[in-house]
């Protein structure tokens, strides 16, 4: 990133070949909409280009990358609270590119019931694989208070997923 | 110790990280607690869910939209430089005008200082039109998808709709590149289409659109409209043979 920083934008092909499957993965896991995933992957990308220059090297670029995600999917949420009445309609819509197993759409759906901060939680600790430094980086709270959050949403996860069994 | 520190421990145990002190103290705890070791069991079968979730994989089209997109940033950088500058100035002036003039307003209504009605409603005007202004420079192409999502929000807030804007917002309908600003758009059309030429805008943006959830929405709002010209647009559209399956049926339910 240092070097896309200092004006080497070719660099960003790198870091996108890097990075893209997992921050589509991110938003898939968390909205469940493909095409729309892919959208906000783009928009990631493209704005790690335009704020390049604020990015600090003391920072892990892992934190930094989510913690842009993070507010890109802000942003999609708010538009689409704000104005999306037929969002009933749009979610049955079945995503055709997908054949999930029983498992997973329990799992998934289970997670849906949890709130916003919780889901986020174990989509970053237990889907991407995030280390707590990293997460806690990313809320800008220490690792200790972020640990004790994830063990809370996780059981709440378990209490919901075996209630429903 | 108690289930409630064993509970601490359980993460870093699951983690494959608790320390050979904490582990055998926890195993123990285990060995003569039903409700700790049922708890883990089960925290055991989620982890395992979770290694095994199918992951998705972008679509074909993906990295090339993207790389054409950092080609076409590279170029606005090395030839707009300048003028990139002075839109992000122009915005940010019309933002702090506007920030100025509502201000007033606000400082004039609480002062109560026997200002007419025809100054305020000038002054609001103002702000109206700097609002305007503001969502115009932010709908340009060169704006990125959350900033054009901010100036639809900014459109969509305004009681009128000016010819200008409007004209931006269908140029956004038909061609943006991020189906979420489509469809905002298409919504904050929606909101106004009383007006003749906004609801033939819509009408007319209907076959342009390649996205399932676009394509509901538009046809959900044409169904809404009085008078043949839509329907006569819905049932072509919907004779399409490679329409999506799910849409066909979604606008002949409509129809």
């Amino acid at each position: 990133m240092e070097k896309v920083k200092s004006g080497n934008i070719d660099y960003m092909t790198e870091i996108f070949n890097r990075y893209n499957n997992q921050i589509l993965n991110y938003f898939f896991q968390l909205s469940r909409n493909l095409e729309d995933s892919q959208d906000l992957t783009q928009t990631v990308f493209l704005r790690l280009l335009k704020y390049r220059t604020s990015f600090n090297q003391s920072q892990s670029f892992k934190s930094w990358i989510y913690r842009v995600s993070k507010n890109v999917l802000n942003n999609y949420y708010q538009s689409n609270k704000v104005k999306s009445d037929n969002s009933e309609i749009l979610n049955q819509l079945p995503d055709t590119s997908l054949s999930d197993g029983e498992n997973d759409i329990k799992l998934y759906h289970s997670i849906s019931m949890l709130s916003g901060e919780y889901k986020e939680l174990i989509v970053l600790s237990k889907f991407q694989g995030l280390k707590y430094k990293e997460i806690a980086d990313m809320f800008s709270t220490t690792e200790a208070s972020i640990k004790n959050k994830i063990f809370r949403a996780l059981d709440k996860l378990r209490e919901i997923y075996f209630e429903t069994e | 110790m108690n289930c409630e520190n064993i509970n601490i421990l359980m993460l870093d145990y699951l983690d494959n990280i608790l320390n050979p002190i904490d582990r055998t103290e926890l195993e123990n705890h285990l060995e003569h607690c039903i409700t700790c070791s049922s708890k883990l069991k089960q925290f055991k079968i989620l982890n395992k869910l979770f290694q095994n979730t199918k992951k998705v994989e972008p679509s074909h089209f993906f990295k090339n939209d993207f790389f054409n997109s950092l080609d076409n940033e590279k170029t606005k950088e090395s030839k707009m430089g300048f003028r990139l500058d002075s839109v992000k100035s122009s915005v940010k002036v019309a933002a702090s005008i506007l920030l100025f003039v509502s201000g007033t307003i606000f400082g004039l209504i609480v002062q109560n200082q026997g200002i007419s009605k025809t100054k305020i409603s000038v002054l609001e005007n103002e702000v109206i039109s700097l609002k305007q202004q503001v969502a115009l420079e932010m709908l340009k192409e060169q704006q990125t998808a959350s900033e054009k999502l901010q100036a639809i929000n900014y459109a969509f807030e305004q009681s009128e709709l000016n010819r200008e804007i409007a004209l931006a917002l269908y140029n956004s309908l038909l061609s943006d590149e991020n189906s979420s600003v489509r469809l905002e758009a298409a919504l904050t059309l929606q909101r106004f289409s009383n007006d003749d030429a906004i609801k033939k805008m819509l009408i007319k943006s209907l076959e342009y659109q390649s996205d399932p959830y676009v394509q509901i929405k538009l046809i959900q709002i044409l169904s809404n409209f009085k008078g043949n010209d839509s329907k006569k647009v819905l049932r072509m559209f919907l004779e399409q043979e490679n329409l999506n399956p799910v849409v066909k049926d979604f606008g002949q339910k409509m129809l």
